[in-house]
């Protein structure tokens, strides 16, 4: 009777160990890293004339680093700079958003922010002060992440936005994110350690949520930090992301989307002229 | 005490052991029959290894959604013209 009841104790005490162990992995503090201009520092163009305080300054930040505390994930986020720190409740203002900056100027600093900071993972949203279509500046911030992956053996995931649009349409944005769909593919079907997230439909913003014609306000704020954070919390799945390159040539697919919750990936593809075998 | 033990294992063993596979529905779509089928844009065809897609204009596109763990694919035509060739 005795030796009967160490037994079952010894299995509901393996169960809630497990559970909790279980639990304890959400509480691992990742260290995520902001990456890009006045959208992820928060600089609208009232505060180049009429600038509000620094400290409370949030972009996105502050609302994804809210979202990840509420759903038990510790949040370091990291850079050499800080905005933000005053605000209530209070959140980690770190991050590397530079006002006013374009993609080659971000390019020239990476491996210096990488080398600093030491992320697990990176947040990049650049491309909106190039006002041009060329994508040469996150091609490049890209081969520096990876030179210091190969150098430090340390393994980064990049999150790469397709940029939020002007509170104007603008046609240079969507081109420039049409060609920014095509570079985060090819990388995706060669096994690269990114993902893409997509703040120029994804995000949802409409006129009323941006300050002015090129920043969010708050409310716009909220949606981008909600892409963020359905990409920060979604498994990397290395298997599904290469699957669709091993059914066609990967220079006929446009776009690959991996959904972890249900276990899929979609993919949109021209056909080349011999067909496509599944 | 040995009961109500049992009976929380027996519970925890129960959800433990849940069909992981409720959430993970096979691929959905129109199976087509054999041969081949002028596919329609829009229109979901479930396909299995070995079916093919033919184009049949210069221009034609698909969007494919593959399920992992062997549970098949789907395919919808969104532009142009093709076939789907089982055998």
């Amino acid at each position: 009777m005795k030796q009967h009841f160490k037994f079952y104790a010894l299995i509901v005490l393996f169960f809630i160990a497990s559970t909790l162990l279980g639990a304890s992995d959400s509480n691992t503090t990742i260290k995520i890293m902001p990456l890009g201009d006045s959208i992820t520092y928060d600089n609208s163009i009232a505060d180049l004339t009429d600038p509000r305080p620094i400290s409370r300054r949030t972009a996105y930040r502050s609302h994804l680093w809210y979202m990840l505390r509420d759903a038990g994930y510790g949040a370091d986020f990291v850079g050499s700079r800080s905005a933000g720190w005053a605000v209530t409740p209070p959140f980690d203002p770190d991050n590397e958003g530079h006002p006013g900056w374009h993609s080659d100027d971000i390019a020239e600093k990476t491996y210096d922010y990488m080398t600093h900071s030491t992320p697990d993972i990176v947040l990049l949203h650049i491309g909106t002060n190039d006002k041009q279509t060329s994508i040469a500046g996150i091609r490049t911030i890209l081969r520096e992440i990876d030179t210091y992956e190969e150098v430090s053996g340390q393994s980064v995931r990049v999150i790469v936005a397709l940029i939020i649009d002007k509170q104007e349409k603008n046609n240079i944005i969507r081109i420039f994110n049409k060609k920014l769909q095509v570079l985060l593919t090819s990388r995706l079907l060669d096994g690269d350690n990114i993902a893409i997230v997509d703040m120029y439909k994804g995000a949802g913003l409409i006129t009323a949520d941006y300050a002015d014609n090129l920043h969010p306000n708050t409310n716009g704020y909220k949606k981008m930090a909600k892409v963020w954070f359905n990409a920060l919390i979604t498994p990397y799945n290395l298997k599904l992301n290469m699957y669709p390159a091993t059914v066609v040539d990967k220079s006929y697919i446009e776009s690959v989307t991996v959904n972890a919750k249900t276990n899929s990936v979609q993919y949109i593809t021209a056909v080349p002229p011999s067909g496509i075998k599944f | 005490m040995k009961n109500i033990l049992l009976f929380i294992t027996f519970s925890l063993l129960t959800i433990g052991c849940g069909d992981s596979g409720s959430n993970t529905p096979d691929a959905p779509g129109i199976k087509p029959e054999k041969g081949e089928t002028k596919m329609i844009l829009n229109k979901t065809y479930s396909v299995s290894p070995g079916n093919e897609v033919i184009p049949k204009a210069s221009k034609t596109r698909i969007k494919v959604t593959h399920l992992d763990s062997n549970r098949g694919s789907s395919v919808q035509l969104i532009e142009g013209s093709a076939i789907l060739k089982v055998k």
